[in-house]
Order: C-alpha cells, then structure tokens, then sequence
C-alpha cells in the first residue's frame, strides 16, 4: 500500500483532509508514511485512543510539525473508519 | 464597526498540502535533470583545524568523478582578482 494508492484525483480522502485541516504537515516528506499508517490503524482499530495513535506512529519521524497536530488529525478521523464516538473519547484524549 | 480581514485569525488551508498528501511532492533528491551531476561536500573532520594539504588525487581517481573542487585556485578575494586583472592589462 502507497500513499499514492490510497489518493484519487477528485478529493482528498477524509483522512488526507484531517491532516489538512489540523495542520499536520508542513514540508510534507513524512507525510506518506504517516497516512498509510495511521491508514491501516484506524481500518482495523477505529475505536483507538491518542495513546494508541501514538504508539502505532512512533516509527515515523517528523520534525516540522511535532506530533499533537499529528494525533489530533488522526483521532479526527476516526469517524470516517466507523468510530463510535463516546463521551469519554475527549476525555481520554486529553489526559 | 471597523472591517475585520476575514484571514486574520482564521485557519487557512495549504494550497501545497494537495500535492503532498497525495505522494505528488518533489524534493531535490528526485529531481533528475540531462547531463545532472551530483556534488558531495567533504568538511573537515578536526574542529579548528589547520590545512597543510589535500591530497586529492584519490578523489579524481575515483570511477564517474568529474571534478574535485578545493579553495586551491580560490585564494585571493574578488575585489584583489579584479584588481590584479586590472594591473596586467
């Protein structure tokens, strides 16, 4: 799987516009690694917290942006894989 | 009520994020042009250190090396290259 795989000339995939929004890159080189991982997380563990996030993408290395933009674009996108938002996410997201 | 520039506080979207979320970003290491050659920079390895020489006859050996480039040559200012140039004509 490729970044390239998983974008389309029309739009942006929800998580491409999550990153977007939340600011999430800035000269954009980690960018592809960071989408296809954080891609294959939330298929398989829509539910994950910012700890998990974490976790998942300690391997890929940024050093524009920092991480919090990061994590917040992915936990934005969990709705978009079937997230079932509770009232405890922000909660959770934020301790 | 003074007009408030609607930008000023507001999060603006990046026109440059489409291509990079996309994969589409070009650095300079993918740039590939006809006749390209590529420059590697030698630094010193000793911290305030004096050159006596540089032997870079290894270097130019070396297979698809085009050029050694050191400040042999480069010495003099421009402003006193210039004004040497000037003496001999």
């Amino acid at each position: 799987m490729t970044v390239e795989g998983l974008s389309n000339d029309d739009d942006l995939t929800p998580l491409q516009k999550s990153f977007r929004k939340h600011h999430a890159l800035q000269c954009g080189f980690c960018t592809p690694g960071m989408i296809t991982t954080a891609h294959v997380l939330l298929s398989e563990e829509p539910d994950c917290d910012a700890a998990r996030v974490r976790e998942v993408l300690s391997g890929n290395l940024c050093r524009c942006t920092g991480y919090i933009s990061i994590v917040e674009a992915v936990l934005d996108a969990r709705s978009a894989y079937g997230h079932k938002e509770d009232a405890g996410d922000r909660a959770r997201e934020h301790r | 009520m003074r007009t408030v520039n609607s930008l000023i506080g507001s999060p603006v979207e990046r026109l440059e994020d489409l291509r990079f979320l996309r994969g589409r970003g070009q650095y300079v290491d993918d740039l590939a042009r006809k006749d390209m050659l590529h420059a590697a920079f030698l630094r010193s390895s000793v911290a305030h250190g004096r050159i006596r020489s540089i032997d870079v006859s290894a270097a130019r050996a070396l297979p698809g090396v085009h050029s050694v480039i050191t400040a042999e040559g480069y010495r003099q200012p421009r402003a006193a290259r210039s004004h040497a140039a000037a003496a001999v004509a």
